[in-house]
């Protein structure tokens, strides 16, 4: 056993030893000559073979660090993990939503949880050969428990989104409502200097008071109050 | 902060956590007791129990921190946001959002301009009134 975990990684697989630049150069020769056959030739060559590449998996699962995976990431259900499921549930309802009752479903099993363990102290003070049976029990609580608050993830996420797009809608229409503002403001404030400058003028020339003045009678008027004001 | 979901999953972790924490607590620290009345007992150097009411008033402060721990729990389970929409309904609400969201760009994008054009404006203004300021002081 000691001679087995003696290097900190695993020394690397026989076959890198094939991988030589000879060969490389060697399978790249073979390809151009065979064309779509190259696979072929190569794999009953000698010492080529491992130069093919592998084909992709064909099975749903592989197997890594002991566990088995799924190539396709998928909701398993408890069923399909072999642990009981403690809710009920209509049989209609996507896995995905989430549903008032399943908050129900989520307070009642903390409480059942609670209780549990207490009753698992009661056992392990009176008949701790029974506690095994208890320590069961809550590990399936357990799993149901972040069972179904992972099943919510997906909602939340979407629901997270709601939240984060309303936000920026808000704080969008703010800040038009600010810019808007402001502008107004500046606006209003060339419109007073004009004007102030215009009541003046009104003796003297009656028929400029319901055009618009143009932009050098704005510069002009503008500019005579600023005068004035110095 | 994170997410109320992985707040709610630490904190289930947590409880169980506690639930092992005061197991081991009260299997380490429990006095010893006589199986039969008039024993003996045989002091043991490894074995240093705490006073009766020492112990006594932690196992009050495992047990009630368990509880605030769940209480915690349940309340972070009401705030769950978005309870009985269905996906559909998520959906589509995030459909006519992101269509808001264009529309208040755009209406973001000509208000800039404007400011810009009123900037360049006020910018004209002032350069010409004192341009003429200038000139009148000559």
């Amino acid at each position: 056993m000691s001679d087995l975990i003696s290097s900190l990684y695993p020394p690397p697989p026989p076959y890198v030893r094939f991988f030589t630049a000879e060969n490389v150069q060697r399978a790249a020769e073979l390809r151009r000559q065979h064309g779509p056959d190259a696979d072929k030739v190569l794999s009953e060559t000698k010492d080529l073979r491992f130069l093919v590449p592998p084909l992709p998996p064909n099975k749903p699962q592989y197997r890594s660090f002991g566990d088995i995976w799924n190539f396709e990431d998928k909701f398993i259900t408890l069923e399909e993990s072999g642990i009981q499921q403690l809710y009920e549930e209509a049989d209609n309802v996507e896995e995905e939503t989430f549903t008032v009752e399943r908050i129900e479903e989520l307070k009642k099993m903390t409480k059942s949880l609670l209780l549990n363990f207490l009753e698992f102290t009661g056992l392990l003070a009176k008949n701790p050969a029974q506690a095994h049976v208890k320590i069961e029990q809550i590990r399936v609580i357990l799993i149901n428990l972040h069972h179904l608050l992972n099943s919510y993830r997906l909602h939340q996420s979407r629901e997270g989104l709601i939240l984060k797009m309303e936000e920026k809608i808000r704080n969008d229409t703010e800040t038009i409502q600010k810019i808007e503002d402001t502008c107004l403001q500046v606006e209003e404030r060339i419109r007073s200097l004009v004007w102030r400058e215009k009541d003046v003028e009104v003796e003297h020339v009656d028929n400029s008071q319901n055009t618009e003045p143009s932009r050098e009678q704005i510069v002009e008027s503008v500019r005579k109050s600023v005068l004035e004001g110095a | 902060m994170t997410d109320r979901l992985t707040q709610l999953q630490i904190c289930l972790d947590q409880l169980s956590d506690m639930f092992f924490a005061s197991l081991s607590y009260v299997d380490q620290n429990h006095a010893a007791v006589r199986l039969t009345e008039g024993d003996e007992m045989l002091p043991d150097p490894d074995h240093n129990p705490p006073p009766e009411t020492e112990f006594k008033a932690n196992l009050t402060e495992l047990t009630s921190d368990i509880i605030l721990k769940t209480r915690q729990i349940l309340t972070i389970i009401d705030t769950l946001p978005g309870v009985g929409v269905s996906k559909d309904e998520q959906l589509k609400r995030i459909e006519s959002l992101s269509q808001e969201l264009a529309e208040i760009e755009k209406q973001k994008a000509q208000t800039l301009q404007r400011k810009e054009k009123l900037g360049s404006m006020v910018d004209d203004l002032i350069v010409q009134v004192s341009e003429g300021i200038a000139q009148t002081r000559d």
